[in-house]
């Protein structure tokens, strides 16, 4: 049984399909993230699940239990909002507290619950403050302890994150994800923040235009995306249409404007002659050998590593490389082939490509 | 350097701020005078006054007359203020969150201002009128009901203007929490409004106890309000004993809009 | 309407539907009650023929005259303190200078404009100043008479002009007069161009608040005007308290309040006041 089913969700907004027929299952204990671009319907979703929004049809199950019909309140679901909205007039305790009073549980058992709800997220000895004193991570963390200390089978989470500096998200990821495996909550992320999401979910679903588009693993869909919208959505990518020329063994032979990539597939779902979508990663591309000439056009500095914009026939592809702080383009004759020598714009390189994937396109 | 081209920028010379420094002295004078003059022992004060005295102070607050209407007032104003300010949270929810319909709304708006842009003298009028022919007379009832409509206005958009800032999202956060709408309604929202709230009591009180017109028409002869009083004494003519009772009255007033400054914005 | 909202819109009327009954009760029905009333008993136009009789026409322009002069003398002196206010006043000072203009709101006009009978009598405080310091040799008139009615109604009235335009003038971006400015533009200029277009809403709403009452104000001129000019109120008391001629002051206050919403409403009819209302 899943903590949370959801069936042929549909909800317009004067005529206007914003979710259109999303269907999904999360079970329990699971960090599931909804991702997408802004306006893909992911937080009308959002809201659906919490009751705060009549979908025109479908159903939502927690715990097997249909709960469509029933508001907020009577849901077994708890929210964290975007710019958290903690209670202004209420101490960090009170806020904390606020649905353990609603559902009539007293003191002491109320005050007992809402320590070990701050303790677990490390605010202890918090409760008398006012939520205006907390810092911004703190009162990250005290919107989720106010859902979190309700026990709901599905914590729904609404880019919670989206305020903070990037030093704070990254340790509040890290911390999300130590409270959902210490709390063994079940977690509905939503962000279009691809990268917190890739880093903390169990199972990521890409939303597009109302839709899933794609759902699985993380690194599933980052190193296997079914559509370019989820390969390029997820990371870095270049998309090339082709022709398949030719089978190897499982993989298939792709002829594109940059030259013939080798894309792994299930082989026999593609014809010679078919017109295909592949999509390269940066990592899969590599510096020197490959059947690939093409010339640096741009250079980015990424910190540890470097990276290339390398036009082949009109194609850009990016390659990336380590870089080498002893080498400058001074004491380098080329970057082909050598370890760590800086990237020139002008020059002509070699390239290889280990892996293209084959992905739906969209457009057509 | 720095100084020369801030104070370049600022242009429009000194202008604005000799007009403030010149309203207040125009504001705080006649304010000023009145209480110097209330302390003069003579009935007929001359000025300067020829010493100090508290004796007409006693002379009003002893005036049986004057104590009534005072009473009078005080009632008024509390009945007023509070059932204003209960009438103005209705309105103002009604206005400002309820799903009516965005024209629903606008009309329910205008109507409640309505006493602010027709005549007061029109509307008294009418109001007197009408409580005659529906039989409901002149006396304590039309006069409270005028006032609660001539405050309404005042409450209302006082409350909706913090009702509008109010994040609509904190009442959908306690709705995920598990409250109902009376719960939301009593630990969120009448809390996060309550400045608001306090400040159209007094402020509805104030109005109260200072209307004139409305009262004039609708008392009849057996209510007796102090600005009623006090209207009817300006009339035979300036005396001290009508310096002393106008200080009272500036005081009673001036504490709802000492209680009503020191009010402040939770959020 | 939704899980969300189960209540839903029964509810919601009734919440909507006491105020709004009191405004109707008060505000729209006494209204109806006079129309039907000045119309009279056989529906003649006598009390009208009254009403437009030249005695009456005078006391009605009169009014309008007094509430479009001490309007416009309230805008005129509220720009200036409100823009110091919002753009000039030091910070920590701003509220404090926000409750000194504006504290006199809460305070009676009756016994305020009472007040000034003691200032501008013959033997009040500028009187003895001015002859005491030997700059008169004997006292003014100044009581009884247009301009110490017209004080009164600007000490009355000018808070809630102030505490109106505020609002306009606070929502004022600074960044935008620095901008005309720094593009060569004079104060005049300045105030024409920004200042001006972007407060208009606010004096709008203002002149709404104070022009209908000044205009039909009834103590302020018993109290500090000139016993000759009469103002509609005066008619209307007499005729309900003394003569019980109701049909005519029904009749003079259903003209006269036309004539307030007529010149309201030619006020907002000007395109520019409009499309800037619409932003109220």
């Amino acid at each position: 049984m899943h903590a949370l089913a959801v069936d042929g969700l549909h909800k317009s907004f004067d005529g206007d399909p914003a979710v259109d027929d999303i269907s999904l299952t999360v079970p329990q204990g699971e960090f599931f993230s909804l991702i997408g671009p802004s306006g893909c319907g992911k937080t009308t979703t959002l809201r659906m699940l919490a009751g705060l929004l009549t979908p025109d049809a479908g159903r939502v199950m927690l715990n097997g239990e249909d709960v469509t019909d029933r508001p907020a309140r009577e849901r077994e679901t708890n929210t964290v909002f975007q710019d958290l909205v903690l209670f202004p007039h209420m101490t960090v305790a009170e806020n904390v507290g606020y649905g353990l009073a609603r559902s009539g549980v007293t003191d002491p058992e109320r005050g007992q619950r809402v320590d070990d709800a701050l303790a677990l997220v490390k605010l202890a000895g918090f409760g008398d403050r006012d939520p205006a004193d907390l810092s911004g991570g703190q009162r990250q963390r005290v919107a989720l302890a106010r859902a979190l200390v309700n026990d709901p089978t599905v914590l729904l989470l609404d880019e919670p994150l989206a305020s903070l500096d990037r030093t704070l998200r990254d340790e509040m990821q890290a911390e999300f994800r130590r409270i959902q495996r210490d709390s063994d909550t079940t977690f509905l992320y939503v962000t279009h923040d691809q990268e917190s999401a890739m880093s903390m979910s169990d199972t990521v679903a890409v939303m597009r235009d109302g839709r899933i588009v794609n759902a699985g693993p993380p690194r599933q869909l980052y190193t296997d995306p079914q559509t370019q919208f989820v390969a390029s959505f997820l990371g870095d990518a270049t998309l090339l249409d082709g022709e398949v020329t030719r089978h190897a063994g499982p993989d298939v032979v792709v002829k594109t404007d940059a030259g013939p990539l080798r894309a792994d597939a299930d082989a026999a779902s593609y014809a010679v002659g078919d017109t295909v979508t592949v999509a390269v990663r940066p990592e899969a591309v590599t510096l020197g050998g490959g059947g690939l000439t093409g010339t640096v056009v741009d250079i980015a500095y990424k910190g540890f590593y470097e990276e290339a914009a390398v036009d082949c026939n009109g194609t850009e592809l990016v390659v990336r490389r380590e870089r080498n702080t002893a080498a400058t383009p001074e004491n380098a004759t080329s970057a082909d082939g050598g370890t760590g020598v800086p990237f020139r714009v002008g020059e002509t390189v070699t390239l290889g490509v280990d892996r293209a994937i084959l992905v739906e396109n969209e457009r057509r | 350097m720095v100084r020369v081209s801030r104070l370049a920028e600022r242009g429009a010379g000194r202008l604005p701020g000799v007009v403030v420094a010149l309203t207040l002295v125009f504001l705080y004078t006649p304010v000023l005078v009145i209480g110097y003059l209330s302390l003069s022992p003579a009935g007929q004060p001359t000025i300067p006054i020829d010493g100090l005295s508290l004796r007409w102070y006693t002379a009003v607050l002893t005036d049986s007359r004057f104590v009534r209407a005072l009473f009078t007032s005080l009632g008024i104003g509390i009945v007023t203020a509070f059932g204003g300010t209960m009438l103005g949270l209705a309105g103002a929810y009604a206005i400002v969150r309820s799903p009516l319909t965005r024209t629903v709304r606008r009309s329910i708006a205008v109507v409640i201002a309505l006493p602010l842009f027709v005549p007061t003298v029109v509307v008294a009028f009418g109001i007197g009128r009408a409580s005659a022919l529906v039989g409901f007379g002149y006396g304590y009832l039309p006069v409270v009901l005028g006032h609660l409509f001539w405050v309404l206005p005042f409450t209302t958009f006082l409350i909706a203007a913090r009702y509008g800032e109010l994040d609509d999202r904190l009442s959908a956060a306690a709705r995920d929490l598990g409250a109902d709408n009376r719960t939301v309604f009593v630990t969120v929202t009448v809390p996060l409004l309550w400045p608001a709230l306090m400040a159209s009591v007094l402020f509805a009180f104030a109005l109260s106890f200072n209307e004139f017109l409305i009262t004039f028409f609708l008392a009849g002869s057996g209510v007796t309000t102090v600005p009623l009083e006090i209207f009817g004494k300006v009339r035979i003519g300036a005396t001290a004993f009508l310096n002393a009772a106008s200080v009272l009255v500036i005081v009673v007033s001036a504490v709802a809009a000492g209680v009503a400054s020191t009010l402040r914005r939770p959020v | 309407m939704s899980v969300a909202d189960t209540p839903g819109r029964v509810r919601d009327w009734l919440i909507a539907g006491s105020p709004v009954l009191l405004a109707l009760a008060l505000g729209v029905f006494p209204l109806v009650t006079l129309f039907v009333e000045s119309i009279g008993p056989g529906l003649g136009g006598e009390n009208y023929a009254e009403v437009l009789s030249p005695l009456y026409r005078g006391a009605l322009l009169y009014s309008i005259g007094v509430g479009v002069g001490v309007t416009a003398v309230c805008l005129a002196v509220a720009y200036p303190i409100t823009y110091w206010i919002a753009h000039r006043c030091p910070d920590r000072y701003r509220l404090v200078a926000l409750v000194a203009v504006t504290l006199p709101l809460w305070l009676n006009y009756v016994v305020l404009n009472y007040a000034w009978v003691w200032i501008l009598a013959r033997g009040g405080v500028v009187n003895r100043i001015l002859v005491g310091s030997g700059v008169l040799d004997s006292s003014l008139d100044l009581l009884y008479n247009n301009v110490s009615m017209g004080i009164g109604f600007v000490y009355i009235y000018l808070p809630y002009v102030v505490l109106t335009m505020y609002v306009s003038m606070e929502r004022l971006d600074y960044r935008l007069i620095t901008a005309a400015r720094d593009l060569g533009a004079s104060d005049y200029r300045v105030f024409l161009d920004i200042v001006l277009p972007r407060t208009l809403p606010g004096a709008a709403a203002a002149t709404l608040i104070v022009y209908a009452r000044i205009a039909g104000a009834f103590a302020t001129p018993e109290i500090l005007g000139s016993p000759g000019n009469i103002m509609i109120a005066r008619l209307v008391v007499q005729a309900f308290r003394q003569y019980t001629n109701y049909g005519f002051a029904a009749a003079l206050s259903f003209v006269f309040l036309l004539l307030v919403l007529g010149s309201l409403a030619l006020g907002a009819l000007s395109p520019r006041v409009r499309r800037e209302l619409r932003q109220w």
